[in-house]
């Protein structure tokens, strides 16, 4: 099975990841593929970096949360803050594709607008 | 299908910025964050940055934004990994850092960066995007 903590690859009898030292779940021995928690790390910068500030930077410490807390074993709250992580991340998302959808539309507007004004 | 859709989106970027050098061309979107509150985010100069990534000129990516030319081959590695593991490999080591605390002090140092870059004073200006 793989550590929900960090995704190494762990024995199906250990008790805690020898990577990372997550505890495992007694029941996840999955036949599918297995579930694996995600922090949303990536995105978060990925939403830094793309000029929605406030956004990324929560969704940042969210999914430092996550891992904080997977490697406390609290499951439910990893499983929460990942979800806050995430919705930071799509609310960083939405709300700059709006700001640059709205300065865009103005712009265009101002430029037609000075145009309309030569001719 | 995804990754194909972003990745041939990412190629088609990067081919753009190949030819049109972002800021001084009419083609470039200035960010909104950056029109509607003249201040330089986390993220300010990472178009600026890539363009002289791929002109490899390290030094000058640096200047425009020293973050991003950190960040940028470890997301290329985390959309490499994303990839094999959809065909259900998994050869790549994940990269990510596993404290929490290493997460925490990303967050707090994005934070200090964003205010430091924006003073307008030597050494903190070296930080803005295009440098002085």
């Amino acid at each position: 099975m793989y550590c929900n903590a960090c995704g190494a690859t762990v024995p199906d009898d250990s008790m805690q990841c020898p990577e990372c030292g997550a505890p495992m779940r007694a029941q996840a021995r999955p036949v599918s593929p297995p579930m694996k928690m995600k922090n949303y790390l990536v995105e978060s910068i990925v939403v830094t970096i793309c000029c929605c500030l406030p956004f990324g930077i929560a969704a940042i410490v969210f999914a430092a949360q996550v891992n904080g807390k997977l490697q406390a074993g609290d499951i439910a709250g990893a499983q929460d803050a990942a979800n806050k992580a995430k919705m930071f991340c799509w609310i960083g998302f939405g709300i700059g594709l709006l700001v640059n959808l709205i300065v865009i539309i103005v712009q265009a507007l101002a430029v037609m607008a000075s145009s309309g004004a030569q001719m | 299908m995804l990754w194909v859709v972003t990745g041939a989106g990412a190629v088609a970027a990067c081919v753009f910025l190949l030819v049109f050098p972002p800021g001084a061309s009419a083609y470039g979107p200035v960010c909104g964050f950056y029109r509607l509150t003249g201040l330089y985010c986390p993220g300010c100069g990472s178009s600026r940055a890539l363009y002289q990534l791929l002109h490899v000129n390290v030094a000058a990516a640096f200047r425009c934004n020293p973050f991003f030319v950190l960040i940028a081959p470890w997301l290329v590695w985390q959309y490499v990994n994303w990839g094999l593991r959809l065909v259900g490999m998994e050869s790549l080591p994940a990269l990510r850092p596993r404290s929490a605390w290493a997460l925490y002090a990303l967050a707090a140092a994005l934070t200090v960066f964003a205010v430091l870059r924006n003073l307008p004073w030597w050494p903190f200006n070296l930080l803005a995007p295009g440098g002085p």
